[in-house]
């Protein structure tokens, strides 16, 4: 997956707009990140990449930058 | 109260930690024959472990039919007819709307629904049950209340206590009662995991006034139900909530 599909992955998620993401943003400047969302991304990361996400890793996630990394 | 279970034979499933081990200690202190089922072996073996002589155990995966109809058959070849059915095999799922697929569902109605259906369909059969029978499933509050991002689990529950419903009107003419027991939230390894996630994300817990249940309190409703001093409840879904319905 290259790293305009992995972000277009978490725009939808989120329901942003494409280009809303950057690798940068930080996750709490994200209002969409919220309990679902993060719940969404531990099924999505298992769904799309075959990667089970702990609660402790959801925890040190800060930027989208860890989630693109986590990703790999 | 003599539960008077000494020598009866029972199938458990979910034997292998939780509340299914613990039920199947409480019924082997009794003095009945368990035959605890679970995927996974090492828990199962620590159950036997833990049981002694009365309990028995079969690893065996509940999704796949022909290994459940083996099993019964089984069982009954070896223990005799059998007395009763406890269901307590399970999983859980914390899935928002935006990622709900049918994929998603029928694993966790494969576990939770369809193979408590099997299980039933095939424990029910004449030669494979004694009449006045009792069989305990377990459900959850989940069946009767809402939950962010726990529709599959919650959709499972109630497809859980709708059979039952069901099952106690055709089985009555045999005297074979069927009940399910509606928890909230109790202190086993699937539902500390569960909590810590839930902690993680910043999701809401139970909040149940008397607070979480210990397993020993859902097995022995499980016991009293199976017992002979219970036979005209069926049909119906015993709360062990700490009062997170009230």
């Amino acid at each position: 997956m290259t790293l305009e599909e992995k972000i277009a992955l978490l725009e939808d998620m989120l329901e942003l707009d494409g280009g809303s993401l950057k690798p940068e943003t930080e996750l709490c400047n994200i209002d969409e990140y919220d309990s679902m969302a993060k719940l969404s991304l531990i099924v999505l990361m298992d769904d799309e990449c075959g990667k089970k996400l702990t609660g402790e890793q959801i925890r040190e996630f800060k930027t989208v930058q860890d989630i693109l990394d986590f990703m790999d | 109260m003599d539960l008077n279970l000494l020598c009866k034979t029972y199938l458990i499933t979910g034997a292998g930690s939780g509340i299914g081990r613990e039920t199947s200690l409480v019924l082997a202190r009794e003095g009945a024959n368990v035959v605890i089922m679970d995927i996974n072996p090492q828990g199962l073996a620590e159950t036997a472990s833990l049981g002694g002589d009365r309990c028995h155990p079969i690893v065996v995966d509940l999704t796949n039919e022909t290994a459940v109809s083996e099993v019964v058959f089984q069982t009954v070849e070896k223990y005799g007819k059998l007395d009763g059915l406890v269901h307590c095999a399970g999983i859980s799922s914390r899935k928002p709307l935006n990622v709900l697929s049918k994929n998603g569902f029928s694993k966790v109605m494969d576990v939770n629904f369809y193979s408590f259906v099997e299980l039933v369909k095939q424990c029910a059969k004449k030669k494979h049950i004694n009449d006045g029978a009792s069989i305990v499933v377990m459900s959850s509050i989940s069946s009767i209340k809402g939950y962010k991002a726990k529709t599959e689990y919650c959709v499972s529950k109630a497809a859980v206590d709708a059979f039952v419903r069901c099952m106690a009107l055709e089985l009555a003419d045999r005297k074979i009662r069927i009940n399910s027991v509606m928890a909230a939230e109790v202190l086993t390894p699937l539902a500390l995991k569960a909590k810590e996630m839930n902690a993680a994300v910043g999701a809401s817990d139970f909040n149940a006034p008397l607070g979480p249940s210990a397993p020993y309190e859902v097995a022995n409703t499980i016991a009293f139900l199976l017992s002979d001093v219970t036979k005209t409840i069926t049909g119906t879904s015993i709360l062990i909530d700490g009062g997170a319905c009230v």
